[in-house]
């Protein structure tokens, strides 16, 4: 037996986290640090309620491992994207215009 | 078109074939021969001498009685339960009569028009336009279908918006055009009403049909359809209020004038009122407000014809006269008869009015004008003319035997008749025939007088002195005084043999080349037709009653016209060109130029509505004043946006995290 | 409270620790540490709420591969090591960052907790063969697009770092000349 209201705050303080960080970072690879926190959230919440609702699918828990395969996948293909950005710019920081935005 | 209806082993019926060649001509001409001058004049003649010879042929059948009642034209329309639209012309009496005249006419002024326009770059257009125009009234003529009236009605309209401003690079003759296409057009609208509320009554658009169906009580509702259609008719009959397009509509070529007024457009009413006569005589108010607008119109531009300064105005005006007599013809017509005394004035009218336009385009391109001043003694300079134009107006005016007075002698007979009878209607036309008549003889003898007028001496005289003060001004002043011999009063230098001044003896250039034999023939034609036409009375094609003349009326009838001849003609001595209207007073006469200043009144009219249109514009103006500043606000705004927007992916970040939890705020406040 | 509840507060005070540690921390190779920290916390999280098959993933999956590759991509883009507050946005950015996190996570907080009834339920999570068998027959299809969606994502990954080489070697040229 369990409250529900831990996991979900936790979830309320996890996505939070991980918002403050995608805004208030300014190299790239930590900003993507905040988006894994926020799709963490995201997981805690889908196990959370997998969990303590009866459902033969097992869609929470099912989903949730989804959702950590395509995390694998979007980091690996942001990670590509941030080092082919530093080869050609030399900087990572997103508070940088790129050259096309100005 | 072209259905085979006909059982007599004619793939098509002749009735169709009358429409059909004129508009194929046409076709063919604006196609194919746009700038060549013989192959277009080929195919218009063409198509006239078929639609002729198609005409001729209905005549023979309907002569034989073998002639069918109608023939179909692109088969009923599929509007069945609401409103049976057959589509059908019919062939009658009425029909076949003026679809042979207006076939004479038309190829007579084809033949004329090669002639008088073989200067201009535009003849072919102008060929196939009165193919069309012939076409379209052949159309209205053999009609048996409202929708088919309607046509035919625009068809004219817009064609006669083509001929008259032929001559487009002149503002006089585009003007003209477009006063008399939107004059028309104005009373086009209650016309088309009209028809439409007499079709739907009787849910049929066949003309035969409605009538029958009309012919039992007169109701209000007729009444009023027929008013409507009455002041469409008055549009394009050039009859009060709608007169002064006509006059105008002189600025065109010559043919075009005497097709447009001899048989076609200004006819069509006649024509179509002809049609629907059986109804005119169940409604009394129709009748009344038919006749006072004939009346006035023949009565007042009878007399606007006598004063005006052009002669072709004149005639102009001469048939805004005469039509309106057709019109006092049918209002007259006792219950029960056909329309065969305004039909016999048509005919009538037409040969001889195409005969006068068209001599009259003879005379002024050898003259050089049409007014007053240039028409002066023109006959008696080329007696060529002079038998034509005598037959010409001696027809119009109505002496007998010619055409013209039979005619018109039969309508002033049968006003006369009822009026004594008790129908005030009559009595309304019958006071409004006595003025027309005097009047035309009026203007008939003036015209006369002028055309035949002895002032060529006097020319002579006022050229040598032109010539001479040509010669004054090549003297340089100053060398006047230094340098040059004595001169004489005139400019001559004393002492010199004087040089024979040879004075011109036409200021015209003697290059102009005289009709063709074919246009003298069609002329002939007509002035033949014009003299013998009065016999037609006599076939079984009118019913008419001829043979019991009242001897009495006619001879009252020609005293008033002799007396007024007798003063015309005393009028007319010492003034400068045989002008009778010369003694009118200045100010009437150019008040009557211009129509009594009807251009004014519809300007007056119009006022409102340009008011209305002005106030329009101005709202539109302002609406576009603001829309375009709310396009300033949203420029204004993506303005700030794009200040806003530095390029760094963060702060775009920033803003969209800010709408994402604005989203959801607002999503769950609503929830 | 009970047992479930001890121990997840415990793991989730750590892991919410650990991660606002991460998105705080002004060395980098700490922010990767510690996101590691946190997701291993959020693993103990999911054993906690008896999806042990999950957790493992978890574990397997972010700490094992992700992580790595963070600090993968830290090291290739010469990440400075030290304290070093050039890796945050300006201070009034961080405020509004702040301000929208704050309120993002009250929100969420705020639905998701007022959404469920009150009081305690029944976890019954466990089961790795039920799990197991749902993954390959009903999930099935979904499975093998995510392991396309793979599959795509590697070959997306491998043409990204390669493409650009050639045009950053003709700017580099193009400067040189």
């Amino acid at each position: 037996m369990i409250h529900l209201w831990p996991p979900l705050l936790l979830v309320a303080i996890l996505f939070g986290t991980g918002l403050y960080g995608v805004l208030a970072r300014r190299n790239a690879v930590l900003v993507l640090v905040g988006v894994e926190l926020m799709l963490a959230a995201a997981g805690l919440l889908f196990v959370t309620f997998g969990s303590t609702i009866r459902d033969t699918a097992r869609a929470g828990h099912v989903l949730t491992i989804f959702l950590i395969t395509i995390a694998a996948a979007e980091i690996a293909v942001a990670l590509a994207v941030i080092l082919a950005v530093y080869r050609s710019r030399g900087d990572i920081d997103v508070t940088v215009a790129g050259e096309d935005d100005l | 078109m072209g259905t085979l209806s006909d059982s007599s082993g004619w793939p098509v019926h002749p009735s169709q074939l009358i429409v059909l060649l004129p508009a194929l001509a046409a076709a063919v001409s604006l196609v194919l021969v746009r700038r060549a001058r013989i192959p277009a004049f080929v195919v218009a003649l063409l198509g006239a001498l078929g639609g002729l010879a198609a005409a001729a042929q209905l005549l023979a059948q309907q002569l034989g009685g073998t002639a069918e009642a109608s023939s179909a034209t692109v088969g009923p329309l599929p509007l069945e339960p609401v409103l049976h639209a057959p589509m059908r012309l019919g062939v009658d009496r009425f029909a076949v009569l003026l679809a042979v005249t207006v076939a004479v006419v038309a190829l007579v002024v084809q033949l004329v028009a090669r002639w008088y326009l073989r200067e201009d770059r535009r003849y072919a257009a102008f060929a196939a336009t009165v193919s069309l125009f012939t076409a379209a009234m052949q159309l209205v003529v053999l009609s048996d279908d409202v929708l088919l009236t309607i046509v035919g009605w625009e068809l004219m309209g817009w064609c006669s918006y083509l001929l008259i401003g032929h001559d487009s690079e002149r503002e006089k003759a585009r003007r003209a055009a477009y006063k008399a296409f939107l004059v028309t057009r104005l009373a086009d609208a209650p016309f088309a009403i009209g028809l439409v509320l007499l079709a739907t009554g009787a849910h049929t658009t066949s003309l035969s049909a409605i009538v029958r169906h009309w012919s039992g009580q007169p109701s209000t509702l007729l009444t009023g359809g027929l008013i409507a259609v009455i002041v469409g008719v008055a549009g394009k009959s050039a009859q009060v209020p709608f007169q002064d397009w006509l006059p105008d509509a002189m600025e065109g070529p010559t043919p075009a004038s005497a097709l447009i007024h001899a048989a076609t457009m200004v006819a069509a009413g006649t024509v179509v009122l002809g049609r629907l006569l059986p109804l005119l005589e169940r409604s009394d108010a129709a009748r009344t407000v038919l006749v006072l607008i004939a009346g006035i119109s023949t009565v007042l531009a009878g007399f606007l014809a006598y004063c005006q300064t052009d002669l072709k105005r004149l005639l102009a005006w001469s048939t805004v006269s005469q039509v309106g007599l057709m019109l006092l013809g049918l209002a007259i017509v006792p219950v029960g008869h056909r329309a065969d005394l305004a039909l016999n004035h048509l005919v009538a009218h037409a040969m001889f009015k195409a005969l006068l336009f068209l001599v009259f385009g003879w005379i002024s391109v050898l003259v050089g004008g049409t007014v007053v001043a240039r028409m002066s003694g023109a006959v008696r300079a080329h007696p060529a003319t002079r038998a034509l134009v005598a037959i010409g107006l001696l027809s119009l005016a109505g002496v007998p035997p010619m055409a013209g007075f039979v005619s018109k002698d039969l309508i002033v007979d049968e006003a006369a008749t009822r009026a004594v009878n008790g129908d005030g209607v009559s009595r309304i036309a019958f006071v409004a025939l006595a003025f027309s008549v005097a009047l035309t003889a009026a203007y008939c003898m003036r015209a006369w007088l002028i055309l035949d007028h002895r002032s060529v001496v006097e020319r002579n005289a006022a050229l040598e002195i032109v010539e001479d003060s040509v010669t004054v001004q090549e003297v340089g002043i100053v060398e006047l005084f230094v340098t040059s011999a004595q001169v004489d009063r005139r400019g001559r230098e004393v002492g010199q043999p004087l040089v024979p001044i040879v004075p011109e003896p036409e200021p015209e250039p003697v290059t102009v080349v005289a009709p063709d034999a074919a246009s003298r023939l069609g002329l002939r034609l007509l002035a033949l037709l014009a003299v013998v036409g009065g016999l037609l009375v006599t076939t079984p094609l009118l019913s008419l009653d001829w043979n019991h003349p009242a001897w009495a009326l006619i001879a009252a009838t020609l005293l008033l016209m002799a007396a007024v001849a007798v003063f015309v003609r005393v009028q007319s001595l010492g003034t400068p060109y045989g002008d009778a209207a010369g003694r009118l007073p200045l100010t009437l006469r150019s008040v009557a130029d211009r129509g009594l200043g009807m251009d004014g009144v519809y300007v007056a009219l119009t006022r409102p509505v340009v008011a209305l249109a002005r106030l329009v514009a101005g709202a539109e103006r302002g609406l576009e004043t603001g829309v375009h500043s709310t396009a300033r606000g949203a420029r204004g705004l993506a303005g700030v946006g794009a200040r806003l927007q530095n390029g760094t992916p963060t702060a775009g970040l920033v803003a969209v995290a800010l709408g994402v939890v604005a989203v959801g705020l607002i999503g769950i406040s609503l929830w | 409270m009970t047992t479930y509840d001890i121990f997840f507060s415990i793991l989730g005070v750590l892991c919410a620790a650990s991660g606002l540690a991460a998105v705080t921390t002004r060395h980098l190779m700490h922010a990767a540490l510690w996101l590691t920290v946190c997701l291993a916390t959020l693993a103990g999280c999911y054993l906690v709420l008896g999806a042990e098959l999950v957790a493992l993933v978890q574990l397997l999956v972010y700490v094992g591969a992700i992580v790595v590759l963070v600090l993968f991509a830290l090291m290739l883009t010469r990440a400075p090591i030290g304290r070093s507050h050039d890796h945050d946005t300006p201070l009034l950015q961080r405020a509004v960052a702040l301000v929208i996190a704050g309120s993002a996570a009250v929100l969420l907080g705020a639905v998701l907790i007022t959404g469920v009834r009150d009081g305690t339920v029944q976890v019954h999570g466990g089961s790795t063969n039920a799990l197991a068998r749902m993954l390959f027959t009903s999930w099935v299809w979904p499975f093998e697009l995510l392991s396309l969606l793979l599959l795509i994502a590697l070959v997306g990954a491998l043409a990204m770092s390669r493409s650009l080489v050639p045009a950053r070697a003709t700017r580099r040229t193009g400067e040189d000349s």
